[in-house]
């Protein structure tokens, strides 16, 4: 079980891993597949580090990993419907 | 009504204490729904450009106006419009819609320097800048500006002539709108420059550096393969006003890139919206469930909303 203090560097770490794929997505104008690679990449990460953060606090759930798989899922979507 | 509308937006004993909207089924249909959109939003783009289709403001006077100012502000002499360069731009912009690449140099090996010369213009010196999907003038010259190779061809006091074109197609699986700089200056232009300035070397990697100088004793280099000399497009061949090309061009009753950022904004913001409206709610209220962090979807969503404000679909080469 992660304790309550601790809880706040496992959003930071997420904060700073989205917001470095974010910088690249930016900085990837023009360039629409790599935009698209690296949006399923931030979604990838963001779903495995949800599990862990579960994992890790004995929280984990099937109705957990769905709910991220399909949160993940709209962003990608999103983020594709605007690319394309 | 009311009723209905708390159970989509806030947690209650009849959603299971977490909004309709934020259910593993709504947010299926969300994604399926996205994705059908997106199709028809393609389909109709494709198949009817009056009703959605890409609206923008860019045009060769403004592009002029711009550059020069650009130059202005260095200390730099002003660049003419000139008709072979401008014709020169426009055939290569053809090029690169026909034959679908996002280059300097074509696929069959085609230089900037072939169209250029092709057009008649006898060059010294010449440059290519390059942008797609922007939809202002400003935003055009702001991103070469932006990038020091392309701004170096702007500001290069080796450039007397300039040449514009502007053309809206699919390129790369992208209705995009391409935009094409050609720079340039021959003998008699740049007789004073020439005793004063150096030759400057022609950029190693010309994928993401616009290609730049060729500053040699004529004749000037040709390319050793010349493909077939296409018929000579419709140019652009003098400055235009806003008004004038305007005319020319049919708006889109709905702008493509801006409805589907729009759409999309709309749905980050309303997920935001709800996710952190769950988050004020359950704690008030104490609940406590079998789901997921909810401040972890807050920030996947944050960030992508940062990205959605912020990415442009444009890009200069």
């Amino acid at each position: 079980m992660i304790r309550p203090d601790k809880h706040y560097l496992y959003y930071l770490f997420l904060l700073v891993m989205e917001a470095l794929i974010g910088a690249l997505i930016i900085m990837s104008q023009g360039d629409r597949y790599m935009q698209l690679v690296y949006g399923l990449f931030a979604a990838i990460i963001y779903v495995v580090w949800g599990i862990i953060h579960h994992l890790i606090n004995h929280t984990l759930h099937k109705k957990v990993v769905i709910e991220y798989l399909l949160m993940g899922a709209v962003g990608v979507s999103v983020l594709y419907f605007f690319l394309r | 009504m009311i009723d209905f509308l708390h159970h989509l937006f806030l947690p209650r004993e009849s959603n299971n204490h977490r909004a309709k909207l934020l259910h593993h089924s709504s947010l299926l249909v969300l994604i399926i729904g996205l994705f059908i959109f997106g199709a028809g939003f393609s389909f109709t783009a494709s198949h009817n450009e009056a009703v959605l289709g890409i609206s923008y403001s860019i045009t060769p006077h403004e592009l002029l106006i711009l550059t020069n100012q650009k130059r202005q502000d260095a200390g730099l002499p002003p660049l003419t419009m000139n008709d072979a360069l401008t014709q020169a731009a426009t055939r290569k912009a053809q090029d690169m819609l026909t034959k679908n690449y996002w280059a300097h140099i074509a696929p069959d090996g085609t230089t900037p320097w072939y169209f250029i010369k092709s057009s008649g213009y006898e060059y010294i010196y010449a440059g290519e800048n390059l942008a797609r999907g922007f939809y202002s003038t400003g935003d055009v010259v702001n991103a070469w500006m932006a990038s020091p190779s392309h701004r170096e061809n702007v500001l290069s006091p080796n450039y007397k002539d300039v040449g514009f074109s502007i053309q809206e197609g699919p390129l790369t699986g992208d209705e995009t709108v391409l935009v094409v700089q050609e720079f340039g200056s021959t003998r008699s232009t740049t007789t004073a420059v020439q005793t004063e300035s150096a030759p400057q070397v022609t950029p190693e990697v010309p994928r993401v550096t616009p290609v730049v100088v060729i500053a040699v004793d004529l004749p000037t280099p040709t390319p050793t393969t010349l493909p077939p000399q296409s018929p000579t497009p419709t140019v652009v061949s003098a400055p235009m006003s806003q008004s004038q090309v305007a005319a020319y061009r049919n708006d889109p009753l709905i702008n493509k890139p801006q409805a589907q950022k729009s759409i999309a904004l709309f749905i980050i913001l309303g997920l935001l919206f709800l996710l952190i409206l769950d988050i004020v709610i359950t704690k008030k209220k104490g609940i406590t469930r079998i789901l997921s962090h909810n401040l972890d979807h807050v920030i996947f969503f944050g960030i992508l909303l940062i990205i959605i404000i912020l990415i442009t679909k444009g890009g200069v080469l």
